[in-house]
């Protein structure tokens, strides 16, 4: 078989605009995915250097979770972060008001902040293009951040990981988070069988809540009919029907079979079988899709529990491939 | 039409108490997801015992009661990309203030 003749949807990223990501199957634009995403961001173009990109603009970015460039670009999908030291360009020595979690110091260069207050260490950095990061719990009050030497584009945020450069001048400033999805694709989803795969730079949730990789979701008024696979509330681990997968920083593939006619759904990751777990037909019309985030099926339907990553590949069958087929699809 | 409004409440509690009563957040598994606006919470700022919190609303902003206008070159926080467009509804908002802006 063809795997590309024979999908309903293929979305590898190369084409976007505002509020727009293109994909290359269907070509009449029923498979273009919305985006939004309510302020500027930044990304990592092909020849790694940072950039701006405008409010409800999808990135393309060639850094890859692991810190290398891709040859490839994938659009970044971020929850939001708030970077709480300005300006961004050029580190000067401050003092910010932190709270009792997880927080990640990054910049580039070849100088050195160190903490004191409420926290303390040393981040020193190793070169002018090398990011270097450092996380660490501070208790709650004021943090002081000396910095000596060259501190390049840096970034103070609550968290136990890095997110992309949010650029600050004379404030604190927050990235809201991406949304990708579509409505009104029911003729793109299969509705009694079909597999979803998603190629993916995993950029590691720790203890952030339930996050979502895909999910294809019915209409507002037959809400929580539908699919969906994510992480756990505890971190990386991959969830399904009681089995856990834990994944690593880093790319995998992730397939996913339904099938009403047999009754079982199957997860497929990195090359082998996960999981499987009984399957009922769905209970209405599937119309909806989204990446790397959930499909909100409690209101107005916005697109929330997003993970931190890059879509490499998307893609749906009206089939559910066979398990062979999976594995051979999911091989990294 | 999003619109960004800058916001002073009582408490932290009052704050979460009046998004979820006016269906603008839902609480699941203990995680409070906002609904038709985004939310950062900055916490009590200075001396203020109130709670700061800004606000992107894509659905009709509310809970006016509680809007405050910092002089734009004073606010402690931004939604990146959004200083522009608050100076200017911080000049219609505040016409006989708005030179402090400038």
């Amino acid at each position: 078989m063809s795997y590309y003749d024979d999908a309903s949807l293929v979305l590898i990223p190369s084409g976007v605009k505002a509020a727009k990501v293109y994909s290359q199957k269907p070509t009449n634009g029923t498979g273009d995915f919305t985006f939004a995403r309510a302020s500027t961001a930044t990304r990592t173009n092909a020849s790694g250097a940072i950039e701006s990109v405008a409010s409800n603009v999808p990135r393309l970015d060639y850094m890859t979770a692991t810190g290398t460039l891709a040859t490839c670009p994938m659009f970044e999908v971020e929850q939001q972060r708030t970077n709480l030291v300005f300006p961004s360009d050029v580190a000067t020595t401050q003092t910010r008001t932190v709270t009792a979690t997880a927080h990640t110091l990054t910049f580039y260069g070849t100088g050195s902040v160190t903490l004191s207050g409420v926290a303390t260490g040393t981040l020193t950095g190793t070169g002018a293009n090398d990011r270097v990061a450092l996380t660490f719990t501070p208790t709650a009050g004021s943090l002081v951040l000396t910095v000596s030497g060259t501190v390049t584009n840096w970034q103070l945020e609550a968290g136990s990981f890095s997110s992309t450069l949010i650029e600050t001048t004379t404030a604190t400033v927050t990235r809201l988070l991406d949304s990708v999805s579509i409505s009104g694709a029911s003729a793109l989803i299969g509705q009694t069988e079909g597999t979803i795969f998603l190629d993916v730079d995993f950029r590691v949730v720790s203890s952030g809540g339930i996050r979502v990789f895909f999910n294809l979701e019915g209409s507002v008024a037959n809400q929580f009919t539908g699919i969906a696979v994510g992480t756990t509330n505890n971190g990386n681990n991959i969830q399904y029907a009681g089995t856990i997968y834990n994944l690593t920083q880093g790319r995998h593939k992730i397939v996913c079979t339904y099938n009403s006619a047999t009754n079982v759904s199957k997860l497929f990751v990195d090359g082998a079988q996960r999981g499987a777990s009984t399957f009922a037909a769905f209970a209405s019309t599937i119309d909806r899709i989204s990446i790397l985030g959930r499909v909100n099926p409690f209101n107005s339907f916005q697109v929330d529990r997003q993970q931190f990553g890059g879509c490499n590949q998307f893609a749906l069958w009206k089939t559910a491939l066979s398990d062979a087929e999976c594995i051979q699809l999911s091989t990294l | 039409m999003t619109s960004y409004r800058k916001y002073a409440w009582p408490s932290e509690g009052q704050f979460i108490t009046d998004m979820l009563s006016a269906g603008f957040a839902t609480m699941e598994e203990g995680e409070v997801t906002f609904v038709d606006c985004y939310v950062h919470q900055i916490g009590i700022v200075g001396s203020d015992p109130r709670w700061a919190v800004d606000i992107i609303w894509v659905a009709p902003s509310d809970f006016q009661q509680y809007v405050v206008w910092p002089v734009p070159n004073s606010a402690v926080h931004w939604f990146g990309g959004w200083e522009g467009q608050y100076q200017i509804d911080y000049c219609e908002a505040n016409p006989t203030l708005c030179n402090e802006a400038e």
